[in-house]
């Protein structure tokens, strides 16, 4: 429909192939729901625990994006936090950055994850820095309970990338490992719906 | 008698000349102040100061200035840039800064008296070939570009190389007309010069040579057949440019005096291997080639007034309708030559699109030169069709009255200002055409600024060089005890110079500041260009009512 509201004109849409968001793992982790995280290198599992720092740490246009004052603390000054990131047409998308560490991973622990028939998720990385393509991959899998549900694999040139894994069996923890393939680290975030 | 006309009505232009100069240098002095400082500024503002101090070591200790280490030591700022305009602004803010009510302005002042004595001299040749109004058209058409007028007041090269091209051709036209070895020698002189301003002076040669093919291409062809000395035919200016030109850049540009071809060779491949910085183009932004090669093109068309380009095209439609025995072929070829070289490097979309419509500004002057003789013509049909308005005196202001509207309208947002052509600025913006860059429009966020940040309160700049945040200071334009920083961290107030892949940077803003309200927006016609935020839990001031958001 459309509706005339003083200068502007209103057009209401409406979704076909509506999907309820079931649960959106991004926003349990911005209000620290049930979010375990860790840091793995060489199976050697750390806690990445939740601190409040006196800044966020920021790049500027050249330099990283933001890592807020409140976020998970892996060593080494990696950060895994709610952020935001700029996709291939510099449009703002709000994601779970995480800072993987060289030769290992970093792990989210979301429990009590309602059933849903998939898991739709983008990921990507800072556009502006990673269009040249060079050196930034990431692998991100997907596993609950034990299974692992499938793969993603992030390259900083190609942007925002949409990806789906069935949930076959669903049970309420689902766990996400991130490895860093490169030895850039780059901006990588992604976000995450149980639809 | 014939011989007093032409004295008086020499005298009479130059006074007119004279008028136009000082006119519109007048008038950059009075709108500069609403003007902010771009990038570029800032960091000539620095490399002046630092040629300012080598000067000063000159004059009182001229052997220790003149070793190779102290003039490395001084002249390596900026060196990717030739010398003359830094130069300029030094010994003008050295010598002429009590003149004025803001440093900025002394710096600035050299680059406007020459955007001013480019506007006189586009009057002298127009005026010179087809008559006073037909000059007074071409210069002020030139005078009024949006655009123009915005790089007129900058202390920068972009105007100042328009200049210096339309002075050495004007002077090889001289030369050619008259063959008098004074003009040829000042030819060759005012190439250096050219050669010293910014690096469009390589192209220029090119601009002769179409000119030389276009005039005296058969005839040399014929000579070479028969077997005439074709050498004759060449311009003596051309001698004079290979020879003094280069000699005049080495002996104005001290970074030159050592090490000459290493650095010669440096400062060619810094230009010819430059960097590509971002462009919005028709909402894509570009970083690297392919780059559009509609974009000269149609940055032109949205740019400059519509009423300018057609009487451009009238006048170069009416020489090329009598190319071979039009009464200016000549200086018409040459200024057909020199806009077809200052827009050719665009036909290849290797060529960097990054600083919008001053790539090409040297073809300007000879497009409003083509507008005076369009306008000659449109009154001519004037007189056939309609003699009640065929009066020269109100053609002329019909067709400047939009042009200069335009340009005041525009002012400081020229950046950001298109014609209607494309929708004005809210059109520009919605196709997507880069809406601002260099960072200067802190200037319209000054008030905003001085009014909201704490007291000895950290200012995130984004665009705005340090260097040019530090002049507003000294300007009086922001407070004094405000500091710069590059960190959004640690700052109280961030600005946003907004392009669109720039819009990382407010997206930390956002997430830092934990806001996505901006408390000030500066406008253009409603389309907005920069915004600042402040932080919450910034000090006392913030605690006053803030003003509205700055006027456009």
């Amino acid at each position: 429909s459309q509706q005339a509201q003083g200068p502007f004109r209103l057009r209401v849409l409406g979704n076909p192939g509506f999907e309820a968001t079931r649960f959106d793992f991004v926003s349990a982790l911005a209000n620290e729901q049930a979010v375990k995280v860790w840091n793995d290198v060489a199976g050697e599992l750390q806690p990445c625990p939740l601190v409040d720092e006196v800044r966020a740490r920021t790049g500027g246009l050249h330099g990283p994006v933001a890592r807020p004052r409140r976020h998970h603390a892996c060593p080494g000054e990696r950060a895994v936090a709610v952020t935001l990131i700029e996709d291939q047409d510099y449009r703002a998308r709000r994601c779970m950055l995480v800072d993987a560490p060289r030769g290992g991973s970093i792990v989210l622990e979301f429990q009590g994850v309602p059933s849903s028939r998939k898991l739709r998720g983008f990921a990507g990385f800072s556009y502006f820095n990673g269009r040249d393509g060079v050196g930034q991959q990431v692998e991100l899998t997907l596993a609950e309970a034990g299974r692992e549900l499938g793969q993603h694999r992030a390259e900083a040139a190609r942007g925002w990338v949409r990806f789906e894994v069935a949930r076959p069996e669903p049970s309420s923890t689902v766990t996400l490992r991130v490895r860093r393939l490169a030895d850039e680290p780059g901006d990588f975030c992604f976000a995450l719906e149980a639809r | 008698m014939k011989r007093l006309r032409l004295l008086l009505r020499d005298r009479a232009d130059a006074a007119i000349a004279l008028g136009l100069f000082a006119g519109y240098l007048a008038l950059l002095l009075a709108t500069a102040g609403s003007l902010g400082f771009m990038r570029d500024e800032g960091f000539y503002f620095t490399a002046a100061r630092a040629y300012g101090k080598w000067f000063e070591l000159l004059w009182s200790s001229p052997g220790e200035a003149l070793s190779p280490a102290v003039t490395d030591r001084y002249w390596t700022v900026n060196h990717e840039h030739p010398s003359l305009l830094k130069g300029l602004f030094a010994l003008s803010n050295r010598f002429l800064a009590g003149f004025f009510a803001q440093p900025s302005s002394s710096f600035r002042f050299p680059a406007m008296a020459l955007s001013s004595l480019a506007v006189a001299l586009t009057y002298l040749w127009g005026a010179r070939l087809f008559g006073r109004m037909a000059g007074l058209v071409a210069a002020l058409s030139f005078a009024f570009m949006p655009r123009v007028f915005f790089h007129a007041h900058l202390a920068c090269f972009d105007l100042p190389v328009a200049t210096l091209w339309l002075v050495t051709s004007y002077a090889y036209s001289r030369s050619l007309a008259s063959g008098r070895a004074l003009l040829v020698v000042l030819t060759g002189l005012a190439y250096g010069l050219l050669l010293d301003t910014k690096h469009n002076a390589w192209l220029f040669p090119f601009a002769l040579g179409l000119h030389f093919a276009l005039t005296q291409g058969w005839a040399l062809a014929n000579d070479l057949r028969s077997g005439r000395p074709w050498w004759r035919r060449l311009p003596p200016a051309w001698a004079s440019m290979l020879l003094l030109g280069p000699l005049v850049l080495y002996a104005l540009w001290p970074w030159l005096w050592h090490d000459t071809a290493q650095r010669l060779r440096d400062y060619v491949r810094f230009h010819t291997q430059h960097e590509y910085y971002n462009m919005e183009f028709l909402g894509r932004t570009y970083w690297q080639p392919p780059l559009p090669r509609a974009y000269a093109w149609l940055m032109t068309l949205s740019t400059v007034s519509l009423v300018t380009l057609v009487l451009a095209a009238i006048g170069a439609g009416a020489f090329l309708r009598r190319f071979s025995q039009h009464q200016a072929r000549s200086d018409c070829t040459l200024w057909g030559a020199s806009i077809l070289i200052g827009y050719a490097p665009w036909l290849s979309p290797s060529t960097p699109i990054f600083g919008g419509t001053k790539h090409w500004l040297t073809a300007y002057p000879f497009v409003c030169l083509f507008a005076g003789l369009g306008f000659v013509h449109v009154c001519q049909a004037l007189r056939e069709l309609l003699p009640r308005l065929a009066r020269p005196a109100l053609v002329a202001g019909c067709v400047l009255v939009g042009p200069a509207v335009m340009t005041l309208h525009a002012h400081p947002f020229a950046l950001s200002a298109y014609t209607p052509l494309v929708g004005g600025a809210p059109g520009a913006a919605s196709l997507g055409l880069n809406r601002t860059f260099w960072g200067y429009t802190t200037q319209s966020l000054a008030p905003f600024i001085d009014h909201g940040a704490p007291t000895r309160g950290r200012v995130y700049v984004h665009d705005t060089a340090l260097a040019s945040f530090a002049m507003f200071q000294e300007d009086g334009r922001l407070r004094r005890d405000l500091r710069a920083t590059l960190d959004i961290a640690t700052s109280d107030v961030a600005l946003y110079h907004h392009e669109p892949h720039m819009s990382r940077v407010e997206h930390q803003i956002w997430t830092d500041y934990g806001t996505l309200g901006p408390s000030a927006i500066a406008t253009f016609d409603g389309v907005p260009v920069a915004w600042a935020y402040v932080r919450r839990q910034a000090g006392a001031r913030q605690e006053r009512a803030l003003p509205a958001a700055p006027a456009p």
